[in-house]
């Protein structure tokens, strides 16, 4: 039966690299929850207190507080439409740049790179400044935070969306699909999409985790984000902080794993049904 | 079963930048017909394809299906099933699901496009791997299905662009007499794209010699062999031999060139390559008067000559029409 298709063997080296890796990045975190979880003071956590008195309180005293909720629901609007953004304009920008202009690729990679050189407090000084001139309304808004989100990601979703398009033989798919009777939108639903979802699930992932993790931009805007209540929270309530930022932590870790095993789940059904094919 | 119509291309001319690609190009595909566009790398043929299929715009000329003008229409409105020379199923598409997109566009009801897809692949005999996703199948196999599913919207043409070229020759033998069988079955409209000359009279109706974005010649596999209007079509389609005997030129097929085993040093020449192609043997021979000819011989048993042979050269009774 041809049921194993893709799963190699993973040599031992590869499990070293992956449990060292893992314990860079897991200790760290564990650290942090416990600082967060447990009603014990910074300078007693130590080895035997390890069981002691862990509790959520700080977490809870965090979700009841009043400011909270509205700074989470900004972030999760404004990491929805970020992410529509991103969607609206890369995605097209990256269809043209393979399907019509390859030569420009090179062009448009570069442009994508502005936010690495210029810093977001120049970005807001002088798009601020810009704006306020010209319509002081777009600064009021909230919603304002979404465009400057959008750029801050461009580096890594152009770059995404890019790689995905590039691994299929995209010009034909277009055409095989337009000269089937597909238009343009039907074509890019039904045939570009599904044949890019791990580097659109990876772009829609680092659009949120830019938003997520901003602060400058949201604090010289006098936004009150996520990241921002975060930070002036950690004096009132440090563990409910640090708890909700592993949270957070643990949250995205786990949606990134989702994603993964749902592609690969999707990969094997398959392989199952031809096994059972005569 | 599909109701086929004529095609035509009126003075097409397509230029990129400096390159004039199509040239006043005017052809008509008739009901029905396989047409090979025939003719070496860059002179148009996928052009003259890209701009049938909707792909690209002429800058001037126009496109008609029967009495339809399409020049101006969108690829998507136009009934025109198209095979390219990579794959291009669908990757996350089973091959059943390949074959019923172009119904799906089309708006038929499931079970009516199941049942006419299953069909379709019955006909390329790939109705056992139905469910299969094109990563699972071979070369052949994958071409078969784009076959099958270019063909189950029933489109008023139907284009290959070079469709075998990157299978292996066995398959490609294969695939190509499907191609041609399952063409003339439904009695479809066919554009193939081929600069294989072989395959082009092997497969046709009617072939058309394409260079630098001209049509050279238009007419059946056998009229364009035995009488090409210039000496273009002679040399691209089948070997020649260009020489001078007794004072005249001649042009000939190599097998026409008649040679017998002599041993008396007179008139002829030798020689000097041979390889085996297991109907016919191939001679390369050096006359006397340094002139280089091909000649190709059936073979049967003990018939062959080797290398460094003397023969003396003859030419076939057939007439040896000279073009130009
Ligand atoms: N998109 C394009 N941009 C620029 N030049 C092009 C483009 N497409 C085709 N050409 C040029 O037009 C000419 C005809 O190309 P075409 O692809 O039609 O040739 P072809 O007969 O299909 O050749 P082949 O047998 O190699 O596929 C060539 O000189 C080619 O370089
Ligand atoms: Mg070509």
């Amino acid at each position: 039966m041809a049921t194993v298709i893709s799963r190699s063997k993973t040599p031992l080296w590869a499990w070293v690299v992956i449990t060292l890796a893992a314990i860079f990045f897991i200790l760290p975190m564990l650290a942090m929850a416990r600082f967060a979880f447990q009603r014990v003071p910074v300078a007693l956590l130590g080895r035997n207190t390890l069981f002691d008195r862990w509790t959520l309180d700080g977490l809870v005293d965090m979700f009841r507080d009043p400011d909270f909720r509205p700074a989470l629901w900004l972030s999760l609007r404004i990491s929805v439409l970020t992410v529509a953004l991103t969607l609206l304009v890369m995605l097209p920008t990256a269809l043209w740049v393979n399907v019509q202009a390859p030569r420009l690729r090179s062009m448009v990679e570069t442009a994508t790179l502005l936010p690495y050189v210029v810093p977001p407090i120049a970005l807001v000084v002088g798009a601020g400044g810009a704006f306020r001139n010209l319509a002081p309304w777009f600064l009021r808004s909230d919603y304002c935070l979404v465009p400057f989100y959008a750029v801050l990601a461009m580096p890594f979703t152009f770059r995404s969306l890019d790689t995905g398009l590039r691994s299929i033989d995209l010009k034909t798919l277009i055409e095989a699909s337009r000269s089937l009777g597909a238009p343009m939108p039907t074509t890019l639903l039904r045939i570009v999409v599904p044949n890019i979802t791990s580097a659109l699930s990876g772009t829609i992932f680092l659009t949120i985790t830019v938003v997520l993790g901003e602060f400058t931009i949201a604090s010289l805007l006098l936004k009150p984000t996520l990241p921002l209540y975060m930070s002036y929270s950690q004096g009132r309530n440090p563990q409910g902080a640090l708890g909700l930022a592993v949270l957070l932590l643990a949250l995205t870790t786990l949606l990134f794993f989702a994603a993964t095993r749902l592609r690969r789940r999707g990969a094997e059904r398959y392989t199952i049904r031809i096994g059972a094919m005569p | 079963m599909s109701q086929s119509k004529d095609m035509f291309f009126e003075s097409v001319t397509k230029t990129f930048g400096a390159t004039v690609a199509l040239e006043n190009f005017s052809l008509t595909v008739r009901s029905g017909e396989l047409l090979t566009l025939l003719g070496p790398s860059g002179c148009g043929k996928t052009t003259a394809l890209r701009i049938a299929a909707g792909f690209d715009r002429p800058d001037a000329g126009r496109i008609l299906v029967g009495a339809i003008d399409i020049t101006n229409q969108p690829a998507h409105r136009r009934q025109m099933g198209m095979v390219f020379q990579s794959y291009s199923l669908f990757p996350h598409l089973s091959v059943i699901d390949n074959v019923t997109f172009g119904l799906r566009m089309q708006r038929v009801a499931p079970n009516e496009r199941r049942g006419r897809g299953l069909r379709m692949l019955e006909l390329v005999r790939m109705d056992g791997l139905t469910d299969r996703l094109p990563h699972q199948l071979s070369g052949g196999q994958q071409q078969r299905v784009a076959l099958a599913r270019a063909l189950a919207t029933q489109p008023d043409v139907l284009l290959l662009d070079e469709p075998l070229s990157a299978l292996d020759a066995k398959v490609r033998a294969e695939v190509r007499s499907e191609i041609r069988a399952l063409t003339t079955r439904l009695g479809t409209t066919t554009i193939f794209v081929t600069h294989d000359q072989e395959e082009a009279l092997g497969i046709s109706d009617r072939i058309c010699v394409m260079n630098r974005g001209i049509v050279e010649q238009v007419g059946s596999p056998i009229e364009i062999y035995d009488h090409p209007k210039s000496s273009f079509v002679a040399g691209f389609v089948g070997e020649l031999n260009r020489i001078r005997l007794g004072g005249v030129d001649l042009v000939v097929r190599p097998e026409q060139v008649i040679l017998n085993n002599c041993h008396t040093a007179d008139t002829g020449g030798e020689i000097v390559a041979t390889s085996f192609h297991g109907s016919f043997m191939r001679y390369q021979v050096r006359l006397d008067d340094g002139q280089a000819v091909t000649a190709i011989a059936k073979h049967t048993p003990g018939s062959g000559m080797r290398a460094g042979t003397r023969v003396t050269v003859k030419i076939g009774d057939e007439k040896n029409e000279r073009p130009d």
